[in-house]
């Protein structure tokens, strides 16, 4: 520790408890005396803390005769440099961090399925899009699983079944997953028509052609632009003139028909096909039992 | 308009505070710059809420070379910005994608967000920033040169933070991120 004389009393005292006014040392006793003495000329550039450079200013250790390294221009003993230059972090903070890093990670385990689930979907109503509805069932029952509680996914899934039931004429299987989902979404447009065409599906397989033909007409009447619709009431009426041998079912089936004009895609060459077969033979078989007679379509000379 | 005083904003985003200010800390102990005193957050007197008195701070000494001043005082944007990505990210899909009411979600996104709007170095910073990279552009520092438009930028964050920038940036990384990665997948 270095000493110093004040200016003023002659006392011995230590460096760094001692002020420089106006280039004089001045003990912190005197230092009052002087400034209340020269309050009108003093400006704060004159009064100056002396600093002891053998003193850490921040815990006071003595270096003795020692000068010590200075950290912002104040002396600094080595373990106040030490902990200064490398600040501790205070335990809680570290604590929050862990635990907060902990929770985001597993966050994001948690919450991953709701990407997996959304992509999922989209997966399966691409696959819907382009037909494979095996794999858009696949993809949206998993979709399902992934977020049990987004009941949309497991409606996706249902419907994706249903619409599969349906292609697989199993029209039966098909309306009740229908009318399932019907229960949870009453006003679905969608799903009111898939519910009609199971309905004329299951008719047709019943041989209750009455019900094909009213529930036929009914869909063609909700919608006149769809196509398809005027197959199918044709082929109500076909089924009717198989069955009853009544020229005016046939006339209105065959009206129907030439109506269409030409088909616009193998699917309706198709169905043209079975009900012209149906139309020149009074037999009704299943499309299934159409494909497997006749694989390479049929024609009325056959 | 009623002011709102900045010290209820910050006990409403606290956590962006202190990560703010522990950002700092953690560039100056990497760079090895003497603190003297930190205050990770505290609550003002009320006669000091509209004075802009800070609610946290970080006392260092004045660092060596730019590299550091430009790292300490940059850090809670590097530091906060990540942090907000790290919490929001798994917090926004199921409320985004599946409108699911999970409260860890929304507290999630609160933290995420309440961090990500203190992002920004504070006007302090910002000038300590641009006087240093003053003098040490003259000197040639490139990264002095190049860092002269991120403290425009900085600047004019801090002025916009009247009209809720912070938050609006907040927002965007913890929010609008994620909704383009989705985006760009779902593509």
């Amino acid at each position: 520790m270095m000493t110093v004389k004040c200016h003023h009393c002659g006392v011995e005292s230590p460096r760094r408890e001692t002020l420089t006014i106006k280039d004089q040392i001045t003990c912190d006793v005197c230092a009052e005396q002087v400034v209340e003495e020269c309050s009108e000329t003093l400006t704060q550039a004159d009064v100056v803390r002396n600093i002891d450079p053998t003193v850490c200013s921040w815990c006071s250790f003595d270096g003795g005769q020692t000068e010590l390294g200075t950290v912002a221009a104040l002396p600094t003993c080595e373990p106040c440099e030490a902990r200064m230059r490398n600040w501790p972090l205070p335990g809680w903070i570290k604590l929050a961090f862990v635990t907060l890093t902990i929770l985001g990670v597993l966050s994001f385990l948690f919450n991953v399925r709701h990407v997996q689930g959304a992509f999922a979907a989209r997966a399966g109503k691409r696959a819907f899009a382009s037909g494979n509805l095996d794999l858009a069932v696949e993809k949206a029952r998993l979709a399902a699983n992934k977020v049990p509680e987004f009941k949309q996914y497991r409606l996706l899934a249902d419907l994706f079944e249903g619409i599969r039931l349906l292609s697989q004429d199993e029209p039966a299987e098909a309306l009740k997953k229908l009318q399932s989902i019907a229960q949870e979404a009453p006003n679905d447009p969608m799903v009111k028509d898939l519910m009609t065409s199971a309905e004329i599906s299951l008719a047709f397989e019943q041989h209750n052609y009455d019900r094909f033909l009213e529930l036929a007409q009914r869909q063609q009447a909700a919608h006149p632009q769809d196509r398809r619709g005027d197959f199918q009431v044709a082929s109500a009426l076909a089924c009717k003139y198989a069955e009853t041998g009544s020229a005016e079912f046939r006339d209105a089936a065959e009206k129907r028909l030439n109506d269409l004009g030409a088909d616009r895609d193998p699917d309706e060459t198709d169905y043209r096909q079975r009900i012209q077969h149906r139309l020149t033979t009074r037999r009704i078989i299943s499309r299934q039992q159409f494909h497997d007679k006749f694989p390479r379509g049929w024609k009325p000379e056959e | 308009m009623i002011p709102i005083p900045g010290v209820l904003i910050a006990l409403l985003s606290f956590p962006g505070v202190i990560v703010h200010e522990t950002a700092h800390l953690l560039f100056c102990k990497l760079r090895r710059v003497a603190v003297f005193d930190v205050c990770f957050f505290r609550i003002p007197p009320a006669n000091e809420w509209f004075s802009g008195t800070p609610i946290g701070y970080v006392m260092h000494e004045k660092p060596a070379d730019f590299t550091s001043s430009f790292l300490i005082s940059v850090g809670p944007f590097i530091i906060n910005t990540l942090l907000c990505l790290f919490f929001c990210f798994p917090a926004f899909f199921p409320v985004r994608l599946h409108n699911v009411f999970e409260p860890s979600a929304y507290f999630f996104l609160w933290l995420g967000i309440s961090i990500g709007m203190h992002a920004f170095p504070s006007m302090g910073d910002a000038m300590v920033l641009w006087s240093e990279a003053k003098s040490a552009a003259a000197r040639g520092n490139v990264l002095a040169i190049l860092s002269f438009p991120l403290i425009g930028v900085i600047l004019l964050a801090n002025i916009g933070s009247i009209v809720w920038l912070d938050l609006l940036y907040g927002f965007a990384i913890g929010l609008g991120v994620p909704e383009l990665v989705l985006n760009s997948l779902s593509a």
